[in-house]
């Protein structure tokens, strides 16, 4: 058979020198290798985590408000909309968070996929990374990745007891899961931005213009 | 040929005119504060920084040590996701692909995040040929589409472009999207931009993306990106749908990688397209990328454009260079640039493209300077002719044939005698 | 402590520019080998080190060229060379060329080992704590790029410089920045060069120093020459000048009766 795909892998080989192409020992090496996943050189992150991660987080233009319990994630988002003075209705993507809010009167909520009329999402993180400040989301059921990328402002709720130290520790849990990998894995640091003109950062380049974080410690 | 490729033959033309252009010499003047100085500061910040480098060389190098493996690896599992992967030789092979899972899916309009695969195949001009419209959403990508140009750094596409040019750019094509004024605040700017594009994410029928990685353990494609456009690219449904994506294509396309791989050139196939050698390049900062020719600039454009585009079309890159080594030094995955552009030249004199007279005269003096008591005779000859223009002014303000030198610059004359000459003397006269 | 140590024996490798373009560098330089306690030679067998041909791709005259330096130079305890990128070619790029010649590449190897640029050599073989030169001006150094990445030279000659009274020290803007020269680069890329020089011209201005030293002649002739177009006073000279006390008559491209 002469398609492309083996021609491009008979190219391959034969520039790598393989006398014996597909070679037991090599194919185990790889796969060893892959299953091993062994973490690299890892960057000192030092301790308190919580800290360290809202740090990093509002050092990108992120914004972040600790809370005590559940209880005070309705006025803390209040709080926020207020202070980006929106109207008072959001998005609101799944989480075991998220389910368990008791919504007051005066904030609308919606549970659907994102719009470009949208201009607030509330999704819940999977976890956060302190090493840069990264909240990790995941695709899934009711929870839309429109919801990270088409409001102008996204609010993100996480646990505080969720925060990993380095990447890699995301990449061992998610590798746990029984499911496997969702379709859509976001690590998001910050806002969106760009310095296309001028090379000069501007906030709100297609994603949201202001990333605000709601750490619930209770 | 190409127009790209005709265009790697003019590099001193271009350069030329680049030199003079206040305009982009005036962005590519912005552009260091961020490129050079902001990653310093990140670098400083990172104590593991050096050893990372080694590691992600040694990653990279163990992934091409046995890429056949991985890419079979990484398509069984794509395809397990539910995806689709296609192999292509060529660019002209890959365009076809692309375009027929466009036309298959009835595609009008495609929103395209940034990549650079996708420039060096020259997709867009096939798919507008179909009768496709394709939307840049790269906001630098996004000006240059609507300039009519191509890329002129692997990042930051637009760089050349000052705010005054994207102004008028914006101002005559957005009028149909119902903007009327001329936006000159660089936050108005990407504001307008965000709200044009935004139509056409909504209204895609297509979304096409690079990939900084793709994943052979679990079939995945990795993104790293500031915007978010390449997000909305990939992840948006079409129009009237609900659910995102329902079919995922992956093109690998190899356009001489594979050949790459033999030999003396492998480690240029670590790049991760970070575009540090670019920046830190003292000629790339003076020219700016056009001037390369084709859709990979400075250093690494210089390595690739030979290997990829052929040696007889690309005579200048490799050699219009200091062999500085500031490339080496910012290289995250440690790739040899000035050693590979030197090893080019090596390449260009073994095929004999070098200019006639150069070669000529490059021969004569090492005949001399293998015969070193020769040499230091016959370099009395231009001592003495030196000294005699020179009439002890210490400079010489014209030299025929030095007219590359001393057109901007005054050249020192020689004192009368070599040291070789006065060091013997000395001994001769027993110290 | 051991009895009646014998002199280092050194090879002086004068370079072609400092051979045809200043001499003086290449007496001053012997001088400050001879002061640390040196006994200098200076091989009648040399002419280049070769760079033109190696990075104009030519491989057999590279390789004709450095058999002939490696022969001429075998015999010495050390190898001192007033410039970063000779000394360079010496010791990265000879192993390199001889790559697949294993004969030459172990005598290559043993050149490489002994190759040392003067103000390396001077402050970590000779050690070096003191000079009885002055020069009382404000000056500013120029690290040559394959000095600084190949060599890892960029303390050394400042610390040489510290030694010298009067003498202060103003470190240019971008000082990692190529200035240009890069061999035949200056003149098959004039336009794209002069850029580049007139980059470092203008660093030098804003410090506002009286003069430019440096340790590769290349680099300093090219920097030399276009200061001198622009109408600048500052003056150049190499470092070994001032080190030996021998800078007191005209700076590079200065007229010679000019005091």
């Amino acid at each position: 058979m002469t398609d492309s795909r083996s021609n491009i892998l008979q190219a391959v080989r034969s520039s790598l020198d393989l006398g014996e192409q597909r070679s037991a020992s090599r194919v185990e090496l790889v796969a060893r290798r892959i299953s091993a996943s062994e973490a690299h050189v890892q960057p000192l992150v030092e301790d308190p985590l919580i800290q360290r991660f809202c740090d990093k987080h509002a050092a990108v233009h992120g914004t972040y408000e600790r809370v005590a319990s559940l209880a005070e994630v309705p006025p803390a988002i209040l709080r926020h909309l207020t202070a980006i003075d929106n109207p008072k209705e959001l998005l609101v993507g799944q989480g075991e968070l998220l389910d368990a809010v008791l919504w007051p009167d005066d904030i609308s909520v919606e549970k659907r996929p994102a719009t470009v009329e949208d201009s607030v999402a509330i999704s819940e993180a999977y976890a956060g990374i302190a090493e840069t400040g990264t909240l990790v989301l995941l695709s899934g059921e009711q929870r839309w990745t429109s919801h990270n990328f088409l409001p102008d402002d996204h609010i993100i709720i996480l646990d505080s007891t969720l925060i990993v130290r380095h990447q890699e520790d995301i990449w061992m849990r998610l590798r746990a899961l029984p499911d496997g990998l969702p379709r859509v894995v976001n690590l998001i640091t910050g806002p969106s931005k760009t310095a296309d003109v001028e090379q000069t950062v501007q906030y709100g380049a297609h994603g949201p213009r202001r990333l605000h974080l709601i750490v619930v410690e209770g | 040929m190409t127009q790209a490729a005709t265009s790697a033959a003019v590099f001193k033309s271009k350069a030329r005119e680049a030199l003079s252009d206040p305009a982009l010499q005036q962005a590519m003047d912005r552009a260091k504060g961020g490129f050079v100085g902001a990653r310093r500061i990140a670098v400083e910040d990172l104590a593991e920084f050096d050893s990372l480098r080694d590691t992600a060389r040694d990653i990279k190098d163990h992934v091409l040590n046995h890429l056949d493996l991985y890419l079979e690896r990484y398509e069984r599992k794509t395809i397990e996701n539910g995806g689709h992967v296609h192999w292509a030789q060529t660019a002209e092979e890959a365009c076809q692909i692309v375009k027929k899972i466009c036309l298959d899916a009835d595609a009008r309009l495609v929103a395209k995040g940034k990549s650079m695969v996708s420039e060096e195949m020259e997709l867009n001009r096939v798919l507008e040929e179909a009768g496709i419209e394709v939307a840049e959403t790269d906001l630098g990508e996004y000006i240059i589409q609507l300039a009519g140009e191509s890329p002129s750094h692997i990042i930051a596409p637009a760089i050349h472009k000052t705010r005054e040019q994207i102004t008028e750019l914006f101002y005559e094509n957005h009028k149909s999207h119902g903007f009327s004024e001329r936006v000159t605040r660089r936050e108005a700017i990407v504001n307008e931009a965000r709200a044009v594009l935004r139509s056409v994410f909504a209204r895609a029928d297509v979304g096409i993306t690079g990939a900084n990685f793709l994943i052979a353990e679990s079939g995945a494609n990795v993104i790293v990106t500031n915007e978010g456009n390449g997000d909305l690219s990939s992840t948006l449904p079409r129009e009237g749908e609900v659910e995102g994506p329902t079919e995922y294509h992956v093109v690998l396309l190899d356009n001489g990688r594979s050949a790459m791989l033999a030999g003396r050139y492998q480690s240029m196939l670590r790049c991760i397209r970070c575009g540090a050698c670019l920046n830190h390049c003292p000629v790339y900062s003076a020219v700016g990328g056009h001037a390369y020719g084709w859709v990979y600039p400075g250093p690494m454009g210089s390595v690739l454009t030979p290997l990829m585009q052929g040696f007889d079309r690309s005579y200048d890159l490799p050699n219009a260079c200091t062999l500085n080594g500031r490339c080496n030094e910012v290289c995250p995955v440690r790739i040899p640039l000035s050693d590979m552009l030197r090893k080019h030249r090596f390449e260009q004199y073994r095929r004999n493209l070098n200019p006639w007279l150069g070669r000529r005269l490059l021969s004569l003096w090492a005949w001399f300077a293998r015969r070193p008591r020769l040499y230091q005779g016959i370099v009395a000859l231009p001592v003495w002719l030196m000294n005699r223009f020179g009439r002890g002014q210490g400079v010489l303000r014209r030299l025929p044939g030095a007219g590359g030198w001393t057109g901007s610059r005054d050249m020192a004359v020689p004192e009368k005698r070599t040291f070789q000459v006065q060091w013997q003397a000395k001994r001769d006269n027993g110290k | 402590m051991s009895d009646t140590l014998k002199k280092p024996t050194v090879g002086f490798f004068v370079t072609c520019l400092v051979d045809i373009m200043r001499p003086r560098v290449g007496f001053a330089a012997v001088k400050l080998l001879e002061q640390a306690g040196c006994e200098v030679e200076v091989p009648r067998s040399q002419s280049c080190c070769g760079q033109p041909a190696y990075n104009n791709g030519d491989e057999a005259n590279s390789l004709a060229i450095a058999k002939q330096i490696i022969k001429a130079f075998d015999q010495f305890d050390y190898i001192v060379v007033p410039s970063g990128s000779c000394a360079g070619m010496f010791s990265e790029h000879f192993p390199r060329l001889f790559r697949y010649d294993l004969d030459w590449l172990h005598r290559a190897q043993r050149m490489a080992a002994k190759t040392w640029e003067l103000t390396r050599f001077l402050v970590e073989v000779m050690r070096v704590d003191s000079l009885d030169s002055c020069y009382p001006a404000k000056c500013a150094y120029h690290d040559s790029c394959s000095g600084l990445r190949e060599l890892g030279i960029r303390e050394q000659p400042r610390q040489l410089l510290s030694l010298v009274k009067g003498l202060s020290l103003a470190e240019l803007d971008d000082r990692d920045v190529c200035c240009g020269f890069g061999g035949t680069f200056s003149v098959k890329y004039p336009e794209i060069s002069t850029r580049l020089v007139s980059n470092k011209a203008s660093n030098l201005e804003q410090t506002s120093a009286d003069a430019l030293l440096g340790g590769d002649l290349g680099c300093l002739l090219n920097i030399a020459g276009r200061l001198r177009r622009e109408g600048s006073a500052a003056k150049v000279f190499h470092i070994a000048e001032v080190l030996a006390g021998m800078a007191d008559g005209p700076g590079i491209a200065e007229p010679e009766d000019e005091a």
